[in-house]
């Protein structure tokens, strides 16, 4: 792959990932601020934004970075900027770096194994990426509450909220994949996709 | 450029995968075609029967009879052999 090919294949890789994390999150925004005290729930336990770190990291590796971290800065600004400013801006780097350590953490673990039932070590088995989700969710809750508690001293460290973060984080993710799936494969049984290579 | 491809193919596995795991989407268009004649034959006519669904859906016998079975065995269709006739059955929806 010469250096022009790897050039536009990063842009596009970013400009996609940057586009459709936009759409997640509007979409999420709705949900988590727009009339949450008509609809008596609390939106953000049900975090999709960070599936879409999740996919990015997990499919595109290192390279989908700026995507991502545009989308982390840009995404709250856009829907809600009094809430997201500041320390949740360092936070949700954090937030990256976690699901970075979460998707070493799991190549690792496997590469140990002989005959793991989860390997070789490929995201298409989505019980890898399952892996990847509670460990990110997991290192993300406690990362990101540190921060904050840290850089913001009127912020006290709840176990509750490291919690709520924590299950937000995992539903989130579990339900941006389920409703991936769910229109891919009605698209595809409809022909209006594709189907894949297998 | 590739690359990009290849990546955005594995997503598309991945979701595939998670699709024939849980068996969300898993009937063809055909299945699910037969499925809602039966539905709707059922609250138009009262009850159906396989001749009713051959005769409104255009597909052949074999092809509504292998969808039956397979909606039968996931506990979506009852059917039951008539009293009058043992040659005719009804299809009854699982609610």
């Amino acid at each position: 792959m010469n250096i022009n090919s790897k050039f536009k294949d990063f842009i596009l890789t970013n400009l996609m990932l940057y586009l459709f994390a936009m759409g997640v999150w509007s979409f999420w925004s709705y949900f988590a601020f727009v009339g949450l005290d008509k609809m008596d729930w609390q939106g953000s336990i049900v975090y999709l934004p960070h599936g879409i770190r999740v996919l990015g990291i997990c499919f595109f590796g290192i390279k989908s970075l700026p995507a991502l971290m545009a989308a982390e800065l840009t995404g709250p600004l856009f829907i809600n900027p009094e809430q997201y400013m500041g320390v949740w801006s360092i936070a949700s780097m954090a937030s990256l770096a976690s699901v970075l350590i979460a998707r070493e953490l799991v190549k690792y673990s496997q590469s140990n194994i002989k005959g793991s039932i989860v390997g070789p070590i490929k995201f298409e088995n989505f019980r890898l990426l399952v892996l990847v989700i509670i460990l990110s969710g997991l290192l993300n809750s406690i990362s990101v509450n540190i921060i904050i508690t840290y850089l913001e001293p009127s912020i006290n460290l709840d176990p509750i909220v490291v919690g709520r973060f924590f299950i937000g984080d995992v539903l989130g993710s579990l339900v941006l994949i389920l409703f991936l799936s769910v229109t891919f494969t009605s698209l595809r049984l409809n022909k209006l996709a594709l189907p894949s290579s297998k | 450029m590739k690359s990009f491809i290849q990546n955005l193919n594995s997503i598309l596995e991945m979701l595939e995968s998670v699709e024939h795991e849980i068996n969300l989407a898993g009937y063809s268009l055909t299945e699910k075609k037969v499925f809602f004649t039966i539905v709707q034959l059922t609250v138009k006519e009262g009850s159906c029967n396989i001749t009713d669904v051959i005769n409104d859906s255009n597909l052949s016998r074999s092809t509504v009879y292998k969808a039956i079975k397979k909606l039968e065995k996931n506990m979506l269709l009852n059917v039951k052999q008539s009293s009058f006739d043992k040659r005719e059955s009804y299809l009854n929806v699982i609610s």
